[in-house]
């Protein structure tokens, strides 16, 4: 992307996967990344 | 946090019901000026949104949409691709025909929406792509599935490769692998199973939901919290991802 991310956006995900929207999720490890894994 | 989604333009495919519904739902509930499709437009009856019947194996019906969204929205901030088949069966049991119509409806629709309404995101240097694959693709394989997973397995890797060409330019484009959701759609391909094998409708319910490690099946608005999630401003850092959203079916 061509910048570094920002700790919202990483606390976004957090905030997503702790609540009750994320209860059909588990056991996963979700990137927040810029696309460096692509 | 209301108005996650607050004057973003989304278009949602097979808005009608299941998957595409509740997304098209919870993206209006967001804020979003939701455009929501389906190749049966009775189907659309009651959402918030503008709807349209489309037939997303149309080059020429997606061509004319877009000419006409482009006109009265402008560029869409938002495209959801969620047309899709779940053919039964192993390879066996695939014609070439069968092979084809999968991948016309579950792949090239996405390359036909996305070559549609991409070239408005990059002149606005913005928008969220999100292709709805599933966790039978590359992540898994499981029995009857064979053309379908394949077809999966290629909108994850669509979805990448859109990603990694457009990352400089404002795009996000990610995919979203449900596992077993409630809907019509696994109400049909129960109907299917049940009919073929001969046991009875419970009983090859009962067989899904035993498949799902929580014990339950998913839901469709299970499925449109993650859309939401990926499509808004939150995920601006979260590019090229199969997200999985299957009860820990890929554990």
């Amino acid at each position: 992307m061509g910048r570094l991310g920002t700790l919202d956006e990483v606390a976004w995900l957090a905030l997503f996967l702790a609540g009750d929207e994320a209860s059909y999720i588990t056991g996963q490890a979700h990137l927040v990344d810029g696309g460096t894994a692509l | 946090m209301p108005e996650r989604l607050k004057n973003k333009i989304a278009l949602v495919t097979a808005a009608g019901q299941g998957i595409g519904r509740a997304i098209a739902e919870k993206f209006a509930g967001a804020g979003a000026k939701v455009i929501a499709t389906d190749l049966d437009p009775n189907k659309l009856q009651g959402l918030r949104a503008k709807l349209r019947k489309l037939d997303a194996r149309s080059q020429d019906d997606i061509e004319a949409f877009g000419r006409d969204i482009s006109r009265e929205f402008g560029p869409l901030d938002i495209l959801v691709n969620c047309a899709g088949y779940v053919h039964q069966g192993t390879v066996l049991d695939c014609s070439d025909e069968d092979w084809d119509f999968s991948f016309d409806l579950n792949v090239k629709s996405m390359h036909r929406t996305i070559r549609t309404f991409l070239p408005g995101m990059l002149e606005k240097k913005s928008g969220s792509i999100l292709n709805v694959a599933s966790a039978v693709s590359s992540i898994r394989g499981v029995p009857n599935r064979y053309v379908y997973g394949a077809t999966k397995a290629a909108v994850i890797g669509l979805t990448k490769a859109v990603a990694a060409d457009f990352i400089k330019q404002g795009i996000r484009c990610n995919a979203i692998c449900p596992g077993t959701i409630e809907s019509p759609s696994l109400d049909e391909r129960i109907a299917a199973v049940s009919k073929e094998s001969g046991r009875s409708l419970e009983m090859v319910r009962q067989n899904f939901v035993e498949r799902q490690p929580m014990g339950r099946l998913g839901t469709p608005d299970e499925v449109a919290w993650l859309a939401v999630f990926l499509a808004s401003d939150e995920a601006s850092y979260i590019t090229g991802q199969a997200h999985l959203v299957d009860g820990g079916m890929a554990l």
